[in-house]
């Protein structure tokens, strides 16, 4: 299929940055005098609306900008346009960019690449595009993060509410209604029940180690063993825990 | 930070006063040994002022003398947390005397039932050398284990304060390793190659900027203190750019009493924060947002705060590697004085405020 030989090819540049896509603008424009650039976009979801509008030949897309990244537009834009991918520094994307022979820039873009990028884009703009998706999808598996844990917790003290990072408490207790989170400068009170937070908390870094109460096992300075079972001595904690009957399998030796 | 689990075997190291490392068996053998050659003498010795021959007093020494030792142990082991005080060796002796003593005679041949009526004179010698040689061996047993403390104090101590030290530098080169972020450079450097055809003064000027930020981090890092002024220079060299690269989506407000601009403080402090506050808080708003720096004295505490109006901390937000790396440089350097809190805006976007003693004080 040719796409429209008759006319001027377009193109459309998204970078969130605008000065950038006034520099790219530019050097297309002395390397490649026939290109129509249709549109600038500063977002993902202002360039899906344009592409759609306008229908360009090739899409000049950053990597990095807020909300959808560039390989995520890219996977929305499927086969519809010919490519670019920009960066300043991706290596992993860089790459596989590579390994694939999919085209890329590296910022600030040389004259020299840009023209072989161009030149190659020519001898490609009579071809349907080609299919990104497999390779958009496992950069994509790359860096989706893992499972998302609690990090922060939101504990109120008088009448400020304070946001403090999970590593920064010791152990956390039931009690009563209420759930103590305990470090060793403090002792605050949540509402949120032990069980709600077990299930909350990255399982390598927190430990359910009684009915009662979870410890960040970095903060477990030592095991003993004596009649009752298992007791923890923690850093900075005069306070010892004692380990459920239940859970002492999670300080068996391995 | 590492994690390090230990998992002792036995029960017998209480926080206050451990004996030694080495498991209690092999405590006990070695206890056995030396209290067994301590007897074959002192058999010797005994044979010298009492009757019934070598061997007959060496029963009653071996009898007593590991039996002392064995209800040590045992109440050691079983006891409260001050396991080594007097009165647990006392009783130890006592019981291991009364113990022993009925032993020995059994070992004699003697029917210990009948032994005080027949032997009183046998009976009051063994009670004294049990009394005076109990106590002594008992105080050999305990000073050995004080001596093996105090050196596994030291050792500690040692060690924390390696450690330590080790931790704060780890620290600093943190920082430094976290500085010059590639997208940063090469997204600035473009940025000052667009302006150049058009907007030449602009471009000079955030180059200008890019040579202070740039500076200021490869300088900062090795100083322990700067004037706060100059970490606001970095801060406000670092803002210039990002204004320029976000075009009207980033606009900010630095704000600290004239009197505070002297003061010192830990280098690359500030700086993470409002990078941290840019990249988390603004650039992933597309409306973009404000940044502002505060500085003021608060109850004789110098109080820092980066506040922005930009997307906020949810519960699952990541915890960026610059927030704890000032986090644990402010326990490392004010031991625990200084303290840093993260708060929610309303009605969005975040503040982080540290909170550090005015003195140039702490740690080095």
């Amino acid at each position: 299929m040719s796409r429209r030989a008759d006319k001027r090819p377009t193109a459309i540049i998204v970078d969130d940055e605008p000065h950038l896509c006034v520099l790219l603008k530019r050097q297309l424009a002395s390397c490649w005098p026939e290109l129509l650039i249709s549109a600038e976009a500063h977002n993902a979801a202002e360039a899906l609306q344009l592409l759609d509008d306008l229908q360009p030949d090739v899409a000049f897309l950053d990597i990095r900008m807020p909300g959808m990244s560039g390989l995520e537009l890219a996977s929305r834009i499927g086969t519809s346009c010919h490519i670019v991918f920009v960066t300043a520094y991706d290596q992993y994307a860089v790459q596989a960019f590579e390994n694939a022979a999919v085209d890329y820039l590296l910022k600030p873009v040389s004259g020299e690449r840009l023209s072989t990028t161009v030149a190659r884009l020519q001898a490609h703009l009579s071809h349907n595009p080609p299919d990104l998706s497999p390779l958009i999808a496992q950069l994509t598996e790359q860096i989706r993060p893992k499972k998302q844990y609690l990090q922060w917790l939101q504990v109120s003290q008088h009448n400020d509410i304070e946001l403090v990072p999970v590593d920064e408490i010791d152990y956390f207790q039931a009690s009563d209604k209420y759930t103590l989170v305990i470090n060793r400068k403090s002792e605050r009170v949540i509402r949120t029940p032990l069980k709600e937070l077990e299930d909350e908390l990255d399982p390598e870094r927190f430990w359910r180690i009684h009915r009662n109460a979870i410890v960040r096992v970095a903060a477990i300075a030592r095991v003993t063993r004596d009649f009752g079972g298992l007791t923890l001595q923690l850093h900075h904690h005069e306070k010892t825990l004692s380990v459920g009957r239940s859970y002492t399998h999670l300080f068996r030796q391995r | 930070m590492t994690r390090s689990v230990q998992y002792p075997v036995f029960s017998e190291c209480s926080s206050r006063k451990r004996r030694t490392s080495r498991p209690p068996i092999k405590n006990m053998a070695r206890d056995f040994a030396i209290v067994i050659t301590l007897m074959l003498v002192l058999a010797g010795l005994l044979n010298l002022v009492l009757e019934g021959g070598y061997f007959f007093n060496l029963r009653y020494c071996l009898a007593i003398g590991l039996s002392i030792t064995i209800s040590s142990h045992f109440l050691m082991q079983w006891g409260s947390a001050d396991n080594l005080n007097w009165q647990t060796s006392l009783a130890a002796i006592l019981l291991g005397t009364a113990i022993g003593i009925v032993i020995g005679t059994v070992a004699n041949g003697i029917n210990p039932i009948v032994m005080i009526e027949k032997y009183p004179g046998l009976l009051l010698a063994l009670l004294v050398v049990s009394l005076i040689c109990g106590p002594a061996i008992s105080y050999f047993f305990y000073s050995q284990a004080a001596i093996s403390e105090a050196a596994a104090a030291l050792r500690q101590e040692e060690i924390e304060r390696i450690s330590y030290e080790q931790r704060l530098t780890e620290a600093n080169f943190k920082i430094l390793q976290a500085q010059i972020e590639p997208h940063f450079l090469f997204n600035t450097l473009s940025n000052v190659l667009s302006l150049i055809p058009t907007q030449p003064d602009k471009a000079g000027q955030m180059l200008s900027d890019f040579t202070t930020y740039l500076r200021a981090s490869l300088q900062q890092t090795r100083c322990d203190r700067i004037r706060l002024e100059d970490e606001l220079a970095t801060v406000r060299s670092f803002l210039d750019i990002m204004a320029v690269r976000m075009g009207n989506r980033l606009s900010f407000h630095i704000d600290v009493q004239p009197e505070l601009l002297s003061v010192p403080v830990p280098p690359l402090l500030i700086q993470p924060l409002v990078e941290n506050a840019v990249e988390h808080g603004i650039d992933p708003k597309p409306e973009g947002g404000s940044i502002t720096i505060r500085a003021v004295l608060s109850e004789g505490m110098l109080q820092l705060e980066v506040r922005d109006n930009g997307i906020g901390i949810t519960s699952s937000s990541p915890v960026g590697v610059g927030m704890n790396n000032i986090r644990e440089r402010l326990n490392l350097i004010y031991n625990g004085e200084a303290s840093f809190q993260v708060l929610p805006n309303s009605p969005h976007g975040a503040t982080i405020r540290l909170t550090i003693p005015m003195t140039a004080g702490g740690n080095l």
